[in-house]
């Protein structure tokens, strides 16, 4: 399809709309189904004629899925139509907190997956009965989550946190 | 909350009808064994190939495969920290109690764990190998699981296996479109690996398999092991190499790879502890605990 400009920023915004369903359409490898825009890693979306820069932020530097996730938004945003070449970084800040998470992201999290998310110092809620829990690990699977244990109904959950 | 049978009977239709039962539930005994042991299989083997894992970082080649060695020890470990939290809530034993029997090698651990990696190659044909079959059987658990708090932990670890897949496709890429020598390697890590990662599986799903009745299981051995079959030895042989089986034949008329007879006998040595490397294992897994015991105590220390 061609786009004729005729409008100016109105054609640009709909191609950055196009471009920024493109990323929303990526989801974290680990947790199929939530896009890595609801877990609160996009940053920055730039467009210059067809030229597009991406800028992500990771939950942790070290995070071995940088270089898939990478490569998964640099081929849907390539798959756009008026865009013609993409690059995707890595920012160094800001650093990600767990209050980037959408509340979409907090839902899918809680719901399909029975994680939740710590918000700065707070008790995190069960994410089966609500009730108050308790960190049993800093370290769970990941930098990026601790492993707590609910006091009102025992379930072993992972928590996201910064 | 906590809900009662009259009898096993009563019980099983409950299973049948895809209830499921939750921690506080007066479960029957057999019911609460069969999935306790089950789920201290898995969190042994979790443990273990971590520890495996963990031995190759400081040998992995470059940066990328090292963060992905690194951020997979991580997450065996953690799967298996999650596991044994869930397994000990059965009140079947303590979580100190399932490592001790571990580290005495009085309880299982999957049979792969019980060889030896040799080079990286071995690494690239386990994760490769072995971790698709590991999750195949996983993804038939988690399907049809009827105990609740295993089947939420497994979701989360099915998801993370399915991305060790994604790294273990990108290292046997990368080693497929190597130099001759690293094809090489990765052939003779395969002539290793393929028939452990086969019978990680098991032998043919008895007729009165508990685990299948109850709910656990959801597919029988056999047909999750032929499946693996049918999509690894054609990928294996589009990449170039040769599947280690001497009397692998293809049926034109069903389109099926059939790899012969398979020989259960090295599968019973691992379950007895008695692999090429189980006693090396434990010993260090034993070791890397008592060595580890001090953190322990100052954390207990620091929380009472």
């Amino acid at each position: 399809m061609v786009r004729i400009d005729t409008r100016g920023g109105a054609v640009a915004a709909s191609l950055e709309d196009d471009v920024r369903s493109a990323v929303f359409s990526i989801c974290d490898p680990e947790y199929p189904g939530v896009s890595i825009v609801d877990l609160g890693l996009l940053e920055s979306v730039e467009i210059e004629g067809g030229v597009v820069e991406i800028g992500l932020i990771p939950t942790f530097s070290g995070c071995p899925a940088l270089a898939m996730i990478a490569d998964d938004v640099e081929a849907a945003v390539l798959a756009v139509d008026g865009v013609c070449e993409v690059s995707v970084s890595w920012l160094r800040s800001p650093a990600w907190s767990p209050g980037r998470v959408s509340v979409r992201g907090k839902d899918a999290l809680k719901t399909e997956f029975t994680v939740a998310v710590q918000i700065g110092t707070s008790t995190p809620e069960c994410p089966l009965c609500g009730g108050p829990t308790v960190e049993k690990s800093m370290f769970g699977p990941s930098r990026c989550r601790s492993v707590h244990r609910c006091d009102a109904c025992t379930e072993t959950i992972e928590v996201m946190r910064g | 909350m906590a809900r009662e049978w009259k009898d096993l009977a009563e019980f099983e239709a409950f299973l049948d009808d895809g209830g499921i039962v939750e921690v506080d539930d007066d479960m029957p005994d057999e019911y609460r064994n069969a999935v306790f042991t089950f789920i201290e299989m898995h969190a042994n083997s979790e443990y273990m190939g971590g520890l495996t894992e963990r031995d190759w970082i400081p040998k992995t080649p470059g940066l990328r495969h090292k963060m992905s060695v690194l951020a997979k020890t991580q997450d065996e470990i953690g799967h298996g920290h999650l596991l044994y939290m869930v397994a000990a809530d059965m009140g079947v034993k303590t979580r100190t109690e399932m490592l001790e029997d571990l580290m005495a090698g009085k309880s299982r651990f999957h049979n792969v764990f019980h060889y030896k990696a040799e080079t990286w190659g071995d690494q690239v044909a386990i994760a490769f190998l072995v971790d698709a079959a590991a999750l195949a059987s996983q993804q038939a658990v988690f399907k049809n699981c009827s105990y609740g708090p295993y089947r939420r932990i497994l979701k989360r670890i099915i998801s993370e296996e399915g991305f060790h897949m994604r790294l273990g496709e990108d290292r046997m890429m990368r080693i497929a479109q190597g130099t001759d020598t690293q094809k090489e390697i990765f052939q003779g890590a395969l002539d290793r690996w393929f028939w452990p990662a086969l019978q990680l599986f098991g032998p043919d799903s008895k007729p009165n398999d508990v685990l299948l009745k109850w709910h656990i299981k959801s597919e029988r051995n056999e047909v999750l092991r032929d499946k693996w079959v049918q999509k690894f030895v054609p990928m294996l042989q589009s990449y170039g190499f040769t599947v280690p089986a001497p009397d692998l034949t293809y049926d034109e008329e069903t389109k099926k790879w059939d790899v012969g007879p398979i020989d259960w006998e090295p599968l019973k040595k691992t379950l007895a502890q008695g692999g090429p490397d189980s006693a090396r294992r434990i010993g260090e897994a034993r070791s890397n605990w008592e060595r580890t015991a001090w953190a322990r105590q100052a954390l207990e220390a620091s929380t009472s």
